[in-house]
């Protein structure tokens, strides 16, 4: 009980730490594509690792099972909507050379 | 945990602040958004769960999604802004406001809870044993049944008033579909799973049925949902199914039992969840409708 | 008493029938005023036979549940609103017609396809509310008739209408909120909100902030002075129909919601009293003020409504303790006969406009236009609102300054009697240039012809004549107990 205490606790300040990551990258980054980058990545596996924590503190498989399905619905619409992000911010990127290569020609 | 609170409280204010002083419309929105997840999540600090599943799910989620809806159709805000004099009447009444609540809460005398213990008392003979699912569809089911005619007159007002057609969603390329093989279906299994987990925990109808909604939108963006290619009237008796059941039910147990919404002796479970399932479709329907909007006038949409 | 929840639940239903079937709102919205109509009768001879009723919904008795409570206050009140109704419903069948013609004005199909299912949630909303016996439960039904509200007023899709109607309803959920925190707050000084909480609240500061909330919650939606500025232009610039709805009846739910307050003994601080009484007076004076200022009909009318409402506010707050005087009873007739008197001026209004072409006063007396039948029902409406004998009015300003003589508050009659002057100022604006014959109309002046419409103005305005003699009826209803 006492190996599976500390480790929940292990996995949550290590979950915090990529949030906080995260955060820190979504503020310091210059463009969006790197902000992306920083967020998607430490967010998916920061809450993954919070939500394994929280479960393994619970003890109950009961309440480990739910935890990881929410774990796994992040990390899949995180993934995908960090992918429509920058497929549209590419868009408007690709636009707006466009637009302003022919205002110049 | 008062050094959570009280750290919960200040992000709650500051978002708030960057809500109403971002220069922009979308700014303003994803401030509020942020403001309406910090407040669920005071919700549970409250020991009310069931309200934060609402607030996130609705007073935050969903509201945030139609005022970004809106904010997409709009015209540029002008440039002018709001005079000082009338800023500053806002403010002193804000303050006044608040200085009269702060002097109310102090004063709030601790113990007289009576609702509590009724309902406790009577939670037994309710069907369900969430009190909160109890209140709303036993004890005080006319509210939820008036509830949810303000839903129906919202979207009333929507198709009324709102643009005509709903313009289709731009493509969302090759990654989407199969996010959406995953969360369609699974959008219908959680709204199952909350709608059935309402009798004895935290969930029921509207958490429900903001989550089929939410299935229902991500369909909407994928393409594979028109509703501008439906007549307007099986639409309209989809959002008018559930609160048309509320009220046959009511009536049918006035008849029954003499007594409206009454329900048998007995039968209570099984009556609230027929109404919760009729009320989930609906609330799905109509929340969907609000953001996409739809035709008004029977079956020439 | 299946008839109480009826009341509610079938111009309900009526109104989802209408949404669905579109084509058929017209006969559906015909079907549920007519038999909301009959239930109210019902509803008010069985209180008058065999006193007031009250039924606890679900079985579960007051404090955990929710009671409908039909005493003779509520059942004159629906009685009201059903026989506006009524009215409205003519008006409303001979502008946008029943079924649709085979080539149709869109504007057309879009009014009666609109109108039709606001109206029968405003009906809904309305009965509910003057039925319910919770403090909670009494906000749901005013966050339903202020959504319909806002759609009637919105309704005819002009420019000026949809800008008024997002004023209606900012305000209109400005008013919900400060409505809703006052009910939190009963709830959390005294731990349940049906109607008897009222009677705790003045016992501690929060309970008395929260009924100061719910005051002004309810001040903002009853338009009372200074919290009217979104409503003039409201009423003005809606379709007649919905302008005979919102200003007759709409209004007149926070307005009841202030007369319960006193009833159910919640209007116990003199402060308060004192300070809607002053504001009662400064609506009579500033609505009457603009009113004598306006250029069109359409705002007149408005604007006299702000006058009305602090004549009402005025009698609801001078009215001593509900149990031992009648001075209250002024109140509800007042509201009555302006609820009839209003709304056939609108609909008035709204014909004299559609023969004009226009509502400016100063174009009235046109030479080429004899008045007609709109002109008669205007001028009969006027005098109701003046309070002529043998008017409606006439019998509510009675009772109240009968009352207000007892208790010997005289500079509050000097009020309600320059308030009567001015009324009869700027409504004579109109009916002497309605009704002057003579040498300015030419030889071969036409008559309007008659309209359905005339026929709604001149049935309210007629019923509100003969109310002031049939008055033996709502007052026997006022003197039956009250539910408290």
């Amino acid at each position: 009980m006492m190996v599976l205490t500390l480790l929940g606790h292990l996995l949550i300040a290590g979950g915090v730490v990529l949030l906080l990551l995260a955060a820190l990258g979504l503020w310091r980054f210059p463009d969006l594509h790197t902000r992306l980058h920083a967020l998607t990545k430490a967010d998916t596996a920061g809450v993954a690792l919070v939500a394994l924590g929280a479960g393994l503190l619970s003890g109950s498989a009961a309440t480990l099972v739910p935890l990881t399905l929410c774990a796994v619905l992040v990390a899949i619409s995180g993934a995908t909507t960090g992918h429509l992000i920058a497929r549209s911010a590419l868009d408007e990127e690709h636009a707006s050379w466009r637009s302003t290569r022919h205002d110049s020609v | 945990m008062i050094v959570f609170d009280l750290m919960l409280a200040a992000a709650i204010l500051v978002a708030g602040w960057s809500a109403l002083s971002a220069p922009d419309r979308t700014g303003a929105i994803a401030g509020f958004l942020v403001f309406g997840l910090l407040v669920a999540l005071s919700w549970v600090r409250l020991d009310a769960p069931d309200v934060a599943l609402a607030e996130a799910a609705i007073g935050s989620g969903l509201t945030g999604a139609l005022m970004l809806r809106a904010a997409g159709r709009m015209a540029p805000p002008a440039a002018d802004r709001v005079p000082r004099a009338q800023r500053a009447a806002a403010a002193l009444l804000a303050c006044g406001l608040a200085g009269g609540l702060a002097v109310a809460v102090m004063d709030l005398p601790g113990a007289t809870i009576v609702y509590d213990p009724l309902v406790r008392a009577d939670l037994g003979q309710s069907g369900v044993s969430n009190p909160v699912t109890a209140v709303l569809l036993n004890f005080r089911a006319w509210d939820t049944l008036l509830e949810m005619a303000v839903l129906l007159a919202a979207l009333v007002l929507v198709a009324a008033l709102g643009p005509r057609g709903t313009p289709r969603p731009a493509r969302l390329g090759p990654l989407y579909t199969p996010f959406l093989r995953i969360m369609a279906p699974l959008s219908v299994l959680v709204a199952g799973h909350l709608l059935w987990l309402g009798a004895t925990a935290p969930g029921g109808a509207f958490q429900a049925g903001a989550v089929l909604c939410g299935g229902l939108l991500a369909l909407y963006f994928g393409g594979a949902l028109r509703p501008a290619a439906v007549p307007a009237g099986p639409l309209w008796a989809l959002c008018a199914a559930g609160v048309a059941v509320f009220a046959a039910a009511a009536l049918a147990a006035e008849v029954l039992t003499g007594t409206l919404l009454a329900y048998p002796d007995g039968a209570d479970k099984i009556w609230i969840l027929a109404i919760e399932g009729g009320l989930t479709v609906s609330i799905g329907a109509t929340l969907l409708l609000l953001f996409t909007g739809l035709r008004q006038g029977g079956a020439r949409a | 008493m299946t008839d109480t929840s009826l009341l509610v639940l079938l111009p309900f239903l009526a109104a989802l029938a209408a949404t669905i079937h579109a084509r058929g709102a017209a006969g559906w919205g015909l079907a549920g005023t007519v038999a909301s109509a009959g239930l109210a009768a019902h509803l008010a001879l069985s209180v008058h036979a065999s006193g007031p009723a009250s039924i606890a919904i679900g079985g579960w008795a007051a404090p955990l549940g929710i009671t409908l409570r039909a005493d003779g206050l509520a059942a004159l009140m629906i009685a009201m609103t059903a026989l506006v109704g009524l009215g409205v419903c003519v008006q409303a069948l001979a502008a946008w017609g029943l079924r649709p013609t085979a080539v149709e004005d869109p504007r057309r199909a879009r009014m009666r396809m609109g109108f039709w299912p606001l109206w029968l949630s405003t009906l809904a909303a309305l009965n509910g509310l003057y039925l319910s016996g919770d403090l909670f439960n009494l906000y749901v039904t005013f966050e339903i008739l202020g959504l319909a509200a806002v759609g009637l007023t919105a309704l005819s899709g002009t420019r000026r209408a949809l800008r008024a109607a997002f004023d209606y309803l900012v305000a209109g959920l400005a008013g919900s909120l400060l409505l809703l925190l006052g009910v939190a707050l009963a709830y959390a000084a005294a731990g349940r909100v049906d109607l008897g909480v009222l009677p705790l609240l003045a016992d501690s500061a929060a309970g008395r902030i929260a009924i100061a909330l719910i005051v002004s919650g309810v001040g903002l939606k009853a338009a009372l002075f200074p919290l009217h500025f979104w409503m003039p232009a409201a009423h003005s610039s809606a379709a007649p129909a919905a302008s005979a709805i919102l200003s007759a009846l709409v209004v007149k739910g926070a307005l009841y919601l202030a007369l319960r307050l006193l009833l159910e003994g919640g209007l116990v601080a003199d402060a308060l009293r004192w300070g809607l009484i002053c504001l009662g007076a400064g609506g009579m004076a500033w609505g009457s003020v603009c009113a004598l200022r306006a250029d069109r009909l359409k705002l007149l009318v408005a604007y006299s409504t702000v006058a009305q409402i602090g004549l009402i506010m005025l009698a609801i707050s001078v009215a001593g303790d509900p149990l031992t005087g009648t001075a209250w009873q002024a109140a509800a007739l007042l509201m009555l006969s302006h609820a009839l008197a209003k709304a056939a001026m609108f609909l008035a209004v709204g014909r004299i406009a559609e023969e004009l072409g226009h509502d400016r006063i100063s174009g009235l007396n046109r030479s080429d236009l004899r008045p007609g039948a709109a002109e008669f029902a205007f001028a009969i409406a006027a005098i109701s609102l003046i309070g002529l004998p043998p008017t409606a009015g006439f019998v509510g300003k009675w009772v109240l300054i009968d009352g207000l003589i007892g208790q010997g508050a005289w500079p509050v009659v000097a009020l309600v009697l320059t308030g009567t002057v001015l009324s009869v100022a700027y409504l004579s604006r109109v009916v002497s240039r309605c009704l002057r014959g003579g040498p300015h109309i030419a030889p071969g002046a036409r008559r309007p012809p008659w309209r359905a419409g005339d026929v709604a103005a001149i049935g309210l305005a007629f019923t509100a004549l003969f109310m002031g003699l049939l008055s033996a009826a709502p007052l026997a209803l006022l003197n039956g107990p009250l539910l408290s």
